[in-house]
C-alpha cells in the first residue's frame, strides 16, 4: 500500500498557480525525488504535504487517512517530518535543545534522550556541539542539525528538502551517506534535489515537475538515463 | 541620604511594575510582533475585581472604601490571584478580538483595534464601577516601616518581592522549560516551531494570556499606592511601554532592566524638582534611542542573514 498518496493536488499563491494538478504516490520504505528547476513547485509540494501551505482543491493521503489542509502540528504527529529549504534552525537555541524541539511531539524522555545519543553518533560534529547556539553553526552542520531535528520526530516518512543546498561538495557526500543509511532503518523518504544526479542515484523512484506539473516518471535509473532529463537536469 | 533612600525603595516598587508590564509586552511581541497597545486599561479589570470581591466578602456593595481591616495578606493574596485569572481570560477575547483577523497581514491595523479593546474594556470598567476611586489599604498596613532611617511603605517592599519574585520566574521558565522553548522557537521562526509540531496558536495564545495577566497583577499590586480606579492604567503603560524599547522590546530581560531604570530615575529626579520627572525620562529615552536603536538589550538593527 501507498504510505503517501497525492491525488490533483492544486495549489495558489494568489493569482499565481504554483501546483497545478500534482498525483503521485510513496510507497512505504522507498526512496522517491522530486526533481525540477527553480519555482517547478517541488517546494510548494513538500510544504503543501506538511501542512504549511493549504491546497486549493485536490487530496493528501498519508496511511489512507486524508490529512489535506490539517495544520503542521498534526502533520508531525501522524508522523510527517520535515526538514525544510533553508534548514530554519532555532539559531538562538542550542544544538541539544533544537534536538529537544524536534521532539516536541513525543512525551517518551528515556527515549528521546537515547535518540539524540543516536544522531549525536550519526552527526559527531553536533555532538562536539551540542551546546553551542545552532546559529553560530556552519552551512553544512545546520543541514545537519535539520536533518536530525526531523528524525526526532521518529517520522515515518521524512520530506527533505534541497539538503545538498549551499554545502561544500565534501559535506553534500556526507549528507546523501545519511540518506543512504536512513534508508537501510526503513524511513520512507521524498527528496527535493537540485543536484539531480545524486538524487536520482539515490532513489527509488522519481518524478520530474515543470511549472506546477508532473513532465516524467520513472525509477531513478530510467530517468538517469533519459535523454530530456540528462540534458534539462544532468547537463550532459 | 535617606530621602535618596526612600526614594530608591519607591523608585524600585514603580519600576518593578513598569518591569511586569514590560515584560507581557516582549512576550507577545516576540510571537506574533505585536503587542497590547490597550494594555493600561488592563491595569483597571486588575485591580476592580480583586478589590470588588474583597468588598463583597466583607459584606459591602461591589464598590466603596476597603476599611484595613478587611485586607489581610492571605485575601489580598486570593483577591490578586482571582484578579490574574480574570484579565488573563480578557488575554484571550484580546487574542481572538483584537489579533487573529489581523496579525500576518502587515499594516498596523492591530495597533487600533487593540486600543479600541482597550477603550472598549475601560468603559465597561465605568458602566460597572463608575468614575470614582476606591481606597485600597495595604494588606501589610499603612504604617510607614523605619529601614536605616528612611520611611518605607509596606506596599512597596511587597510589590518589589512579588514582581521581582513572578520576573525571576518567568525567566527561567523562558530558558529552561520545554514550554519556554516552544516560546522562543515560534519567536525565532513560526514555520519552523509549527514543523517540530509546535501548535502555534495555542503558544501565542498562552503568550497572551500571560501578558495580560502581568497586566492584571500590576494592577492588584499599585492599587493601595494610586487607589483603584477606571483611570489607574494609561499613565502607567505609557512608561511600561517606554521601558520595553528603552530596555529592547526583544530581550526579556531588557524589559525588565528598562522597567527598574524608568522607575528609580523617575523617583530621584522626582526629589529633586517634580516637574522635571517626565521631562528627564523622555531626554533619556531619546538619547537612548539615539545611541542603541534596539534599546540598551535588543537585537540590533542590522540582522544577520
Amino acid at each position: 500500500m501507498n504510505m503517501l498518496r497525492i491525488d490533483d493536488l492544486c495549489v495558489r499563491y494568489g493569482a499565481i498557480e504554483a501546483l497545478r494538478g500534482i498525483s503521485l504516490q510513496v510507497a512505504a520504505g522507498e526512496i522517491v525525488t522530486l526533481i525540477g528547476g527553480n519555482g517547478a513547485g517541488k517546494s510548494t509540494l513538500m510544504r503543501a504535504i506538511a501542512g504549511l501551505v493549504k491546497p486549493a482543491s485536490g487530496t493528501i493521503t498519508f496511511e489512507g487517512r486524508t490529512i489535506t489542509g490539517i495544520r503542521p502540528h498534526h502533520c508531525v504527529r501522524l508522523g510527517i517530518g520535515h526538514s525544510p529549504e533553508g534548514r530554519l534552525v532555532f539559531g538562538d537555541q542550542s544544538v541539544r535543545d533544537n534536538l529537544m524541539l524536534g521532539a516536541y511531539a513525543r512525551d517518551d524522555s528515556d527515549a528521546i534522550a537515547s535518540d539524540i545519543d543516536k544522531y549525536f553518533a550519526v552527526f559527531p560534529r553536533l555532538a562536539e556541539r551540542q551546546d553551542q547556539q545552532a546559529g553560530t553553526l556552519s552551512g553544512g552542520e545546520q543541514q545537519m542539525l535539520a536533518i536530525a531535528r526531523a528524525l526526532m520526530s521518529r517520522p515515518k516518512l521524512l520530506l527533505l528538502d534541497e539538503p545538498s543546498l549551499g554545502l561544500a561538495p565534501l559535506i553534500v557526500k556526507e549528507v546523501f551517506a545519511v540518506i543512504r543509511q536512513l534508508r537501510e532503518e526503513g524511513v520512507t523518504i521524498l527528496l527535493v534535489e537540485q543536484m539531480a544526479n545524486l538524487a536520482l542515484t539515490v532513489a527509488d523512484r522519481a518524478y520530474v515537475i515543470e511549472t506546477g506539473r508532473i513532465t516524467l516518471e520513472g525509477t531513478g535509473a530510467q530517468l538517469l538515463r533519459d535523454e530530456r532529463v540528462r540534458s534539462a537536469y544532468l547537463g550532459a | 541620604m535617606t530621602a535618596i533612600l526612600q526614594a530608591l525603595a519607591s523608585g524600585l516598587a514603580l519600576g518593578a511594575i513598569y518591569g511586569l508590564i514590560a515584560l507581557g509586552f516582549n512576550i507577545t511581541y516576540a510571537t506574533t510582533k505585536t503587542f497590547n497597545f490597550g494594555q493600561g486599561a488592563f491595569l483597571v479589570p486588575g485591580s476592580l475585581v480583586g478589590v470588588s470581591l474583597l468588598l463583597l466578602a466583607a459584606g459591602k456593595p461591589h464598590w466603596g472604601n476597603l476599611a484595613p481591616s478587611e485586607m489581610t495578606l492571605l485575601s489580598y493574596a486570593l483577591a490578586t490571584l482571582a484578579s490574574v485569572a480574570v484579565v488573563g481570560a480578557i488575554g484571550i477575547l484580546l487574542y481572538y478580538c483584537a489579533i487573529k483577523p489581523f496579525v500576518g497581514a502587515g499594516g498596523l491595523n492591530w495597533v487600533l483595534s487593540t486600543i479600541g479593546f482597550g477603550i472598549i474594556l475601560q468603559n465597561a470598567a465605568l458602566a460597572v464601577w463608575g468614575p470614582a476611586s476606591i481606597a485600597v489599604p495595604s494588606p501589610l498596613g499603612n504604617e510607614v516601616w523605619r529601614i536605616a532611617g528612611a520611611g518605607i511603605r509596606p506596599q512597596e517592599v511587597l510589590i518589589a518581592g512579588v514582581a521581582i519574585s513572578v520576573m525571576v520566574g518567568l525567566d527561567i521558565v523562558l530558558r529552561k522549560t520545554r514550554f519556554g522553548k516552544a516560546l522562543r522557537a515560534v519567536a525565532f521562526n513560526p514555520q519552523a516551531a509549527a514543523i517540530v509540531g509546535i501548535n502555534v496558536e495555542k503558544i501565542v495564545i498562552i503568550a497572551f494570556v500571560i501578558s495580560s495577566s502581568l497586566a492584571g497583577l500590576a494592577g492588584m499590586l499599585i492599587a493601595p499606592i494610586t487607589t483603584a480606579s477606571v483611570f489607574i492604567g494609561l499613565g502607567v503603560a505609557l512608561k511600561a511601554f517606554s521601558a520595553a524599547i528603552v530596555g529592547g522590546l526583544t530581550s526579556p530581560r531588557g524589559c525588565m532592566l528598562g522597567g527598574f531604570l524608568l522607575g528609580i530615575i523617575e523617583a530621584l529626579v522626582g526629589l529633586w524638582r517634580a516637574e522635571m520627572r517626565e521631562i528627564t525620562i523622555f531626554l533619556l529615552i531619546i538619547i537612548v534611542l539615539v545611541l542603541r536603536p534596539g534599546g540598551l538589550m535588543g537585537a540590533r538593527s542590522v540582522e544577520k542573514i
